[in-house]
């Protein structure tokens, strides 16, 4: 499927996205096609299953930014909503269902990417 | 030098994609650099620090984060020429502030929505850089100027000084030394002073400035009026107290100079110019300080003018010996002075003497006699005159002797010095010319002085070249005016003296002015007699022909007259009444026969009983007639006397008319003296050519019978 078409039920708004790209759709495409090969969602499972709450908080907000500068709103919204929650201390259970809303987010995301057109 | 164009951006964000996206806003403008942490950012600033217009920072990042790129960047001093952005998620308030207080342009959030405002932002921030850098750059440039410039004035400064010191030493008539060893003295005194007194902290570079300084001390003298300055003699309380205000002066003149007081020199210059006559006992001019009051400087710059004072040729004074000058330095008989200061210059007296004041470090000297005997410091006497102390303390008292002699002789002498055009005379010279006696620059002074007139001067200048050394003496007659106005004729007396080699350079002259006044006056007198009769006051023979000659000689030709009078029965009148009574008659012919004649006539007698009349301009024959009949008619009638028949018979004759010269118009005259004697006497004749055929004796030319009473 056409990039943006695919992308859609995951990006909010394409127009600013494209726009933060300058219009370079190809630019926009490449780094479409990098995100699943990003660690930082693994990572962040990783730490917070080590209960590296630093790290944890590191990794979330890292996936934020790339999620948030590929107009992966809802995806960058979780990812923020961690971030805030581990700076305020919270863990364990309190975490989890946060953590949870991430992976879903995640998810979605990898599957809008792979119905991309290569 | 042209500033580096900036024309790179600085993108440092661990994000791949971060950097990617900020590399698509500004690719097109500017070349990009990119680096993933603070450390790689900095390696980067390091090479191209001049190329950066801007950078674009993240905060968090591995190894250095931005904060850490920030205050590496402030402690560099890059803050000013290259603007930074902060690019971060954080929206807090908190951190935007810190990002600001660590000296970021502007913070921009992340993600971008606006990536045109973003560019808009970055390149407003570039050109206000830009344009300050550019202004830094001018401003730097013309600090650089400034500099420049200030270091020239400096410079130029420094030469006013030197210029300034050397006039004053011209116009002083010193030699050019003096500012050369106040400023060699004051060094070494100080270098001396720097290795024994570490405390006082005297760096080489201090001590140089001070040095140079140094030669400032007595610029103020170019306000002293020259008659003080060049004064031989000892000052008026006056005179001195206006000397005294040179340190003053010299002040006034530093404060004048442009942009000086600015100068770290000029505060060493001022001290010394106003102090180096200051006392450490307070008794100094121009402010009485005392002690260490008084610039150590310009204690100094005193200490080293003092002994240089009493050491060298002044106008006033002759020069001491070394050793001299230094007992009466130690002896406080030449002021008084720190210490610690007087003992350091006794310590280095012998070398600084040595240094500065021979011609020759080999403990000999060059004799610098004073300036009756002196010649010039560049002038070098033929094989070494070089003599040991003992001559030299020798040929001292030879020359005090010399002045001594000369002086009690009660005569002018002078010397002169041919190559320092310099005179010296004895006293008398002053008393009879009221002039200095010791005259610099005098070749100069006596044509302008007055006392002798150009012409004689020329004529003695081009006397004077043709001496030699076998022909060196010199005597000549000339009329001076002396103090008071009166001209006066001294008789010019004196030697060429010559060295050398084979002795053919003439350095100058002794010699003898006497005053031959009375002698020429005498000689006038005799000379006066020489011309006229004894007996009658008139003028005789030998000024007639002498007058006559003078008329006959001159070119312009004037005609004049000649009576001969001879005096008739002048024989009886001795017979009768004696020889007083011929006496007596005479007198009163040469008292009364003036009175008939003018001022320009002449009447002399010639003979016993004879008087001829010269007759200025008088040629006509009608006129002189005249007159001739008017002298027979005195003769004849008016002389009152109760002698028999006394008359006299008158021959005439004319120039050029009847002759050319004297001896022509004698003859003539002769003949008609003889015609008027043969008609009958008492009357006169005409010379007339006729006249040479009558036989006649001539009584005028050869000898007379009458008796010639003397």
């Amino acid at each position: 499927m056409e990039l943006m078409e695919a992308l859609r039920p995951v990006v909010a708004d394409g127009e600013q996205t494209l726009r933060r790209f300058m219009g370079n759709r190809a630019l926009y495409q490449k780094f479409v096609h990098k995100f699943p090969q990003d660690e930082n969602m693994s990572l962040l499972e990783e730490a917070v299953a080590a209960g590296d709450w630093a790290g944890a908080e590191r990794f979330a907000h890292t996936l934020k930014g790339v999620a948030a500068n590929l107009g992966f709103s809802e995806l960058a919204q979780a990812a923020s909503d961690v971030v805030a929650a581990l700076r305020r201390g919270e863990e364990g259970a309190a975490l989890s269902p946060l953590l949870e809303g991430v992976r879903d987010r995640h998810r979605d995301v990898l599957s809008a990417v792979a119905r991309c057109d290569p | 030098m042209q500033a580096p164009c900036r024309d790179t951006l600085l993108i440092v964000d661990d994000s791949e994609l971060n950097r990617a996206i900020l590399r698509e806003i500004f690719y097109r403008e500017y070349r990009i650099e990119e680096a993933e942490n603070g450390r790689l950012a900095l390696e980067v600033v390091a090479r191209q620090k001049d190329r950066l217009a801007a950078l674009l920072l993240d905060l968090v990042m591995p190894e250095l984060d931005g904060f850490g790129v920030l205050e590496e960047l402030a402690r560099q001093g890059l803050l000013e020429s290259i603007p930074v952005f902060l690019i971060t998620a954080e929206t807090s308030a908190d951190i935007a502030l810190q990002g600001y207080e660590n000296g970021v342009m502007d913070v921009i959030s992340k993600p971008i929505t606006d990536p045109s405002i973003v560019r808009k932002r970055v390149g407003n921030a570039v050109e206000l850089f830009r344009g300050r850098n550019q202004l830094a750059q001018l401003v730097e440039e013309q600090v650089q100027t400034i500099k420049a410039q200030s270091e020239k004035l400096r410079t130029t400064n420094a030469s006013i000084i030197d210029m300034l010191s050397s006039v004053i030493e011209f116009r002083s008539g010193e030699s050019g030394q003096h500012v050369r060893r106040i400023r060699q003295a004051t060094r070494m005194l100080l270098q001396l002073l720097a290795t024994e007194y570490p405390a006082y902290r005297l760096g080489a570079e201090e001590i140089e400035m001070v040095a140079s300084a140094a030669a400032m001390h007595d610029i103020g003298k170019i306000l002293i009026p020259d008659y003080i300055l060049n004064k031989p003699g000892r000052l008026t309380a006056e005179e001195f107290e206006e000397m005294k205000n040179h340190t003053v002066y010299g002040c006034d003149i530093l404060e004048s100079i442009p942009f000086f007081q600015e100068q770290e020199l000029f505060r060493y210059c001022y001290d010394i110019c106003r102090h180096h006559h200051e006392r450490w006992d307070g008794l100094g001019y121009p402010d009485g300080l005392a002690g260490s009051d008084i610039p150590l400087w310009a204690q100094v710059v005193s200490l080293a003018d003092v002994y240089d004072a009493l050491v060298s040729q002044r106008v006033y004074k002759k020069p001491y010996p070394h050793p001299v000058a230094v007992e009466m330095i130690r002896s406080g008989e030449c002021g008084v002075f720190n210490p610690l200061l007087l003992g350091l210059f006794l310590r280095c007296a012998d070398e600084l003497y040595q240094a500065l004041y021979l011609q020759d470090g080999e403990g000999k000297t060059h004799y610098t006699p004073p300036i009756g005997l002196r010649r010039s410091a560049s002038y070098h006497p033929p094989e070494a005159q070089q003599l040991s102390d003992r001559t030299l303390a020798l040929l001292e008292r030879e020359r005090q002797k010399y002045h001594w002699l000369s002086e009690m002789s009660g005569e002018i002498l002078f010397d002169y010095d041919r190559q320092n055009d310099s005179v010296e005379f004895t006293e008398k010279y002053q008393e009879v010319f009221g002039d200095s006696l010791r005259i610099l620059h005098a070749s100069d002074h006596i044509h302008r002085a007055g006392q002798i007139f150009p012409e004689d001067l020329r004529r003695i200048e081009r006397e004077l070249q043709a001496l030699t050394p076998e022909n060196a003496l010199y005597r000549t007659e000339v009329q001076l005016t002396v103090l008071g106005g009166q001209r006066v004729w001294f008789e010019l007396y004196m030697r060429s003296l010559w060295e050398g080699e084979n002795d053919r350079l003439c350095t100058g002259y002794m010699g003898k002015l006497s005053s031959i006044d009375e002698f020429k006056r005498e000689s006038a007198r005799w000379r006066q007699q020489a011309m006229h009769d004894y007996l009658t006051g008139l003028y005789n023979r030998q000024a007639l022909e002498t007058r006559v000659n003078a008329a006959v000689c001159d070119p312009a030709r004037q005609p004049f007259s000649l009576l001969f009078v001879d005096l008739d029965n002048f024989k009886a009148v001795n017979d009768t009444g004696g020889h007083l009574a011929g006496d007596r008659l005479l007198r009163e012919i040469a008292a009364k026969l003036p009175q008939k004649l003018r001022a320009t006539d002449m009447v002399a007698r010639v003979g016993g009983d004879e008087f001829a009349v010269f007759l200025e301009g008088m040629e006509r024959k009608g006129l002189l007639a005249k007159k001739a009949g008017e002298i027979c008619r005195f003769f004849g009638e008016e002389l009152g006397h109760p002698s028999p028949g006394i008359s006299a018979s008158v021959g005439c004759v004319r120039y050029p008319a009847d002759g050319k010269d004297y001896k022509a118009l004698l003859q003539r005259a002769d003949r008609a003296l003889y015609t008027a004697k043969s008609r009958g006497k008492n009357q006169f004749a005409l010379y007339a050519g006729e006249m040479e055929g009558e036989p006649y004796r001539p009584p005028l030319l050869f000898s007379t019978e009458n008796e010639l009473p003397l």
